[in-house]
């Protein structure tokens, strides 16, 4: 991918992302299947989901306990859609998905960032638990028993009919999202983000118009999120209240620490990773969250930076002496992203 | 020449206790003018409410015949306004390189897309070359911003707010918390970047004296929250009254 990454068509336009995933789906099938493949399908909607949610957390900065609302809220359009008109395109639904948790963001950030750092992060989770809430309040939401039967979403015509087929459909569309998502990062926007992160006081002394900036990335981040949720349902079948729980929100936002956000494919390993050692330890201990803790806090504490930190650190390693007048590389990524929470926002 | 700042009547108060009161102001386009004082003068919360980081209780500020009093800093940024901050501020986590690209490509008032790519834009990375060039920092090009020596910091956000080609530029303080060589090797670096630009208007705060004989060509001096005194350099200076407020107090290098 790096050697790739150098031509200057490729890098411009992200080619390597796509077949980056291509070969994936392709090779995948080769050596998994089953519930094997079908861990790996769900893995890659993570994938989906924890890159969206680095747009917001990594690049921008903010902090959020609510991602599961748009997880969610993804999740419960593609069914009230398929409810409605199960003959609908699932890709329609899926744009439909997006737009709705985009917006609804968009709405809910230009309130919420009135607030910054902790008291953002507790908005977010209000959200969250308002929407649980309301799957139980709401009679068409079906409460605890959800929505079922979500195989039947059409995709070309028809109902998707092997975890070969779902395994394929999840990698295209994972793939394109994850693909439009590092151009973003590879924009102006992408940068303006980041510059927000680092230093709002000095992004708005240079004309950058920090909340817009802040509300678009909450809204992207949504809308991504929301298509990642709607995967899951039609992967799995199923549409809970569980998919609004906290437990969610904060799985998406470990799955970022321990890939790290300060490179792109940070979180792409750490959902990888999330997934398959979940799945692992609950097939064999028949219990997980201790195992993804405890992975946590070795991170947490040996790996601040993520998985993405290792090569640096390294490297960092093997030059112990730096030479007269060079100095370590600064901590980046997750680090720095959340000594920027305590800082003020830009009134 | 005509006004491009006018301050009229600008008052600003922190819970009832007034920091500036009533300062009328006017700047000339393409004028380099300095605001002097001792602490606590006011000359930082004025800079503040002609940069936007403060709103004026009272007054009111114009910027190129427009109101701009209740504009945000960066409404005031895109209308042409560069500021630097006493302790610089950067992006961190990004390189010398893409800190002065930001700043080079919000100063066109391109303005900031999703579909607009990064690596386009030949024309802002020769700018931002040329002013890394200017500023002698093409050999930290690639250094992250968190990196940086003090002195570099310093450089580095005054090049970027050059870089912007804004019609004013706000310096605050710029040599504060140098050295006595460091704060000359500043001066005469800023000299040489302000070279060729004798059409952009230059508002500076400053303690240190030698600044200000080399960039301003004219001088305000507060206290109290007042201003107190205008002139050249020279004029102000030598006048009593500075050398009665900057003894009184004990401080300042004036």
């Amino acid at each position: 991918m790096t050697v790739l990454e150098r031509l200057p068509l490729v890098s411009r336009s992200g080619l390597h992302v796509l077949i980056g995933f291509a070969a994936v789906a392709m090779v995948m099938p080769l050596l998994f299947s089953g519930s094997q493949l079908f861990t790996w399908t769900t893995a890659l909607a993570w994938v989906l989901f924890a890159t969206a949610t680095s747009v917001l957390f990594g690049w921008t900065g903010l902090l959020s306990f609510g991602q599961a609302a748009f997880f969610g809220m993804g999740a419960y359009t593609m069914a009230l859609l398929y409810e409605r008109d199960p003959e609908m395109s699932g890709f329609v639904m899926l744009v439909v998905a997006a737009l709705v948790a985009g917006v609804v963001a968009a709405l809910f950030a230009l309130f919420a960032l009135r607030t910054s750092g902790a008291e953002f992060a507790i908005l977010t989770l209000v959200l969250a638990q308002v929407l649980w809430l309301l799957t139980y309040r709401v009679d068409w939401l079906n409460g605890e028993e959800g929505f079922h039967g979500l195989f039947g979403v059409k995709i070309l015509g028809g109902p998707l009919t092997s975890d070969l087929q779902l395994w394929y459909y999840t990698t295209a569309v994972v793939g394109v999202c994850v693909w439009l998502l590092w151009l973003l990062s590879r924009s102006t926007a992408g940068q303006a983000m980041r510059a927000v992160r680092d230093d709002p006081w000095r992004a708005a002394a240079l004309g950058i118009r920090v909340r817009r900036v802040q509300v678009s990335a909450f809204a992207v981040s949504a809308a991504f999120s929301a298509v990642a949720g709607a995967l899951i349902a039609q992967g799995q079948g199923v549409v809970s209240p569980g998919m609004l729980t906290f437990a969610i929100s904060g799985e998406i936002l470990v799955a970022c620490l321990i890939g790290g956000t300060s490179k792109f494919i940070g979180p792409v390993i750490g959902a990888v990773v999330l997934i398959w050692s979940q799945t692992l330890m609950s097939n064999i201990f028949h219990e997980s969250n201790i195992f993804v803790g405890l992975l946590l806090l070795v991170i947490v504490i040996a790996l601040p930076g993520g998985f993405v930190s290792l090569p640096g650190r390294l490297a960092g390693r093997r030059r112990r002496r730096p030479a007269k007048g060079e100095s370590a590389p600064p901590p980046s990524g997750a680090a720095t992203a959340s000594d920027d929470l305590v800082e003020e926002g830009v009134r | 020449m005509s006004p491009i700042v006018v301050l009229e009547g600008v008052g600003k108060s922190y819970g009832g206790v007034p920091a500036v009161t009533d300062v009328n102001l006017e700047v000339a386009e393409g004028e380099r003018l300095a605001i002097i004082g001792p602490n606590g003068a006011g000359k930082s919360t004025l800079f503040g409410t002609i940069a936007g980081e403060h709103r004026p209780t009272t007054g009111r500020v114009t910027f190129d015949g427009r109101d701009v009093t209740r504009h945000r800093s960066s409404s005031r940024a895109m209308a042409g306004m560069s500021r630097t901050f006493q302790v610089a501020r950067l992006f961190p986590t990004m390189s010398v390189r893409d800190n002065l690209f930001m700043a080079a490509l919000t100063g066109q008032r391109r303005g900031i897309k999703f579909w607009d790519m990064f690596s386009g834009h030949r024309e802002v990375h020769e700018r931002v070359d040329r002013a890394m060039e200017d500023s002698s920092l093409t050999e930290l090009a690639d250094a992250q911003a968190s990196a940086l020596a003090q002195g570099a910091r310093k450089t580095l956000e005054m090049a970027m707010a050059i870089v912007q080609e804004p019609r004013i530029l706000l310096l605050d303080e710029p040599t504060a918390g140098m050295g006595y060589e460091d704060a000359r090797a500043a001066t005469t670096q800023l000299k040489r970047m302000l070279d060729g630009r004798r059409d952009m208007t230059i508002i500076l705060t400053a303690h240190d004296m030698d600044v200000i004989h080399s960039l301003a060509e004219r001088v305000v001096l507060m206290a109290n929250g007042q201003v107190v005194l205008e002139g050249t350099p020279r004029e102000v200076a030598e006048h009593e009254t500075t050398k009665a407020l900057y003894l009184g107090h004990g401080g300042g290098a004036a």
